[in-house]
């Protein structure tokens, strides 16, 4: 009830929305479009099963259609908007989604009469709230079915926090709806009632500066990534940061050359949140707020995720255990934010989730430790340890090493097969001053044991990325293996 | 500097910086045009043509480059100060 409550509440009290050409949306205009499309979906609504996809520009009208499905109780799955037929046609196998609302679509339905009023469905806390659809390793698109009480309990953790945020600050909306990071932008218009400003950046990095300089943007939610080149010398020199009062970092690894960045370019007037957590925990399981000191934020180079949200469990397993503090292991995560399965998808979601310590928890596949002070870190994925010359060693390990370089940027490691050593270990180094592969690996040895040094250094300017800005490993991989097979030919 | 000479030379540094020696670029090329040419591409475009002309822009004046003509014309307003 919660999630329906803050809605009205939201929508019936005084908001700012602007959309992504600058302007202010009238609240009258949202309020009358908002209850358009609301009954649109009640009239739709026969069984608590059926979903919706939404596949719109991404702009004010997607947020309204996403508030209006939490609010009946429709589960909705996210899409952009220009997302591919043969992708929709699985989804539409695994779902069985019955309406998409595109743009197309939506002028009708912004401009729907109720033909009779019904009342909102009664509704469970495990009813399913929203499905993200994520890349999948085998190619085909995995269903994260997202329960209520979920989405409720990550709402209710915004609310009794960050009490610094109000609807004073100004927030611009970069993230694709498909991508659950996401959430917390609406979280943050829905529960501190921020003004909110859709980007228009079209990945223009010189676009978003603007924007945040113009729009004078507080509050900033976006991967670490976006946030490095926001940081690189040839933006920051021309950028008036003075706006921007809150950081929110997730969705992939906070490295700490950024971290160092972060220290250099802002001050402690910019509160930044580390946040972590898979999909399958309702957007994110933990956070940390950064506090500039080094040994308040970070061990070895790995930059702390903080704590676990209330209402939400982790433990860092080790055969079978719970490991000791510094002892590294996978994240489990448990609690009410967990998902409710795969959809259509049993083998995978028994898979996933396992029952440890008398209860249910999701096995991350993120390698981590905690500290005494029972905070966590992650050191990478736990598919990321390889067998190198007969010793385990995790290349995400590796990288938080190489990154405390003073000359590096950015550190990405990777591995292929190799008969000889089992595998080779190739370090993809952006330099911030120039070395040659000599020293870097002499700089290398004073903090790495030798069989941890990768054998191959290559200097690049950037990495690949995929369309959430985040380094995409299996792409540098394999144009790697193809720079190979150019050479041999 | 004609705008035929400036189109001739930062279509020589898209090229290198992009890594495609064979792209064919007009003014009409942007980065929707070409994959290669993402965010980080954009940054290093901007630092090597801001280096071959001596010239600087303020982020209000990249911002609203949608093209490499724009950008013809950006430089040319530059150089004729």
């Amino acid at each position: 009830m919660f999630l329906r409550e803050l809605i009205q509440t939201r929508l019936n009290s005084s908001f700012k929305i602007f959309d992504r050409q600058g302007n202010l949306i009238p609240e009258a205009q949202i309020r009358s479009e908002y209850n358009s499309i609301k009954q649109y979906l009640l009239d739709f609504y026969s069984h608590k099963n059926e979903c919706v996809v939404i596949k719109l520009t991404k702009d004010y009208r997607y947020l309204l259609c996403m508030l209006a499905c939490m609010e009946v109780g429709i589960p909705y799955i996210p899409l952009k908007q220009d997302y591919l037929k043969d992708r929709l046609d699985q989804i539409r196998e695994d779902s069985s989604f019955t309406l998409v609302i595109d743009d197309l679509s939506i002028d009708e339905i912004i401009n729907y009469k109720e033909k009779i009023r019904k009342t909102l469905p009664d509704l469970s806390p495990q009813d399913t709230v929203y499905i993200i659809f994520t890349s999948g390793s085998t190619g085909r698109p995995k269903g994260v079915v997202i329960q209520r009480q979920g989405l409720e309990n990550f709402f209710k953790f915004l609310f009794e926090n960050f009490q610094n945020i109000s609807s004073d600050d100004n927030l611009l909306q970069m993230t694709e709806f498909s991508f659950d990071l996401s959430v917390l932008d609406i979280g943050m218009f829905v529960v501190k009632n921020v003004a909110l400003y859709f980007s228009n950046f079209e990945n223009n990095i010189f676009k978003l500066g603007f924007e945040i300089e113009n729009k004078r943007i507080s509050l900033l939610n976006t991967v670490p990534n976006n946030l490095n080149m926001f940081l690189s010398d040839l933006v920051a020199e021309r950028m008036d940061y003075t706006c921007l009062r809150t950081l929110f970092l997730g969705g992939a690894r906070f490295s700490y050359g950024l971290y160092e960045k972060c220290k250099k370019y802002f001050t402690r007037d910019v509160n930044i949140y580390n946040f972590y957590g898979p999909t399958e925990a309702t957007v994110y399981s933990h956070v940390k707020h950064i506090t500039y000191e080094e040994s308040l934020d970070c061990i070895d180079g790995v930059i702390s995720i903080g704590k676990c949200l209330t209402n939400v469990k982790a433990h860092i397993v080790h055969e079978g255990k719970i490991s000791d503090p510094h002892q590294k292991g996978e994240l489990y995560i448990g609690g009410v934010q967990l998902l409710k399965e795969y959809i259509n998808n049993p083998e995978q979601t028994s898979r996933a989730l396992v029952h440890f310590d008398g209860e249910l928890y999701y096995k991350s596949g993120d390698l981590a430790f905690r500290s005494e002070k029972n905070e966590f870190f992650i050191i990478g994925r736990a598919d990321d340890t390889i067998k190198y010359r007969g010793f385990r060693i995790n290349l995400l390990d590796i990288d938080s090493y190489i990154t405390r370089l003073n000359d590096v940027e950015d550190s990405v490691t990777i591995a292929i097969p190799n008969e000889a050593t089992e595998n080779q270990t190739i370090c993809f180094l952006i330099m911030k001053e120039k070395k040659s592969i000599k020293e870097i690996k002499q700089e290398m040895s004073q903090l790495l044991l030798d069989y941890q040094i990768p054998e191959k250094i290559v200097f690049v300017e950037k990495y690949p990325t995929n369309v959430s800005g985040k380094v995409c490993r299996r792409t540098l991989r394999e144009q790697y293996v193809e720079s190979l097979n150019k050479a041999l030919v | 500097m004609t705008n035929q000479e400036i189109l001739k030379s930062v279509s020589e540094t898209l090229r290198e910086v992009l890594g495609l020696p064979d792209l064919v670029v007009s003014e009409e090329t942007s980065a929707n045009d070409v994959d290669e040419w993402d965010s980080m591409t954009h940054i290093q475009l901007i630092s090597a043509i801001e280096g071959k002309h001596r010239v600087r822009f303020a982020l209000g004046e990249l911002q609203s480059l949608k093209n490499v003509g724009d950008m013809v014309v950006l430089i040319q307003s530059k150089i004729s100060k």
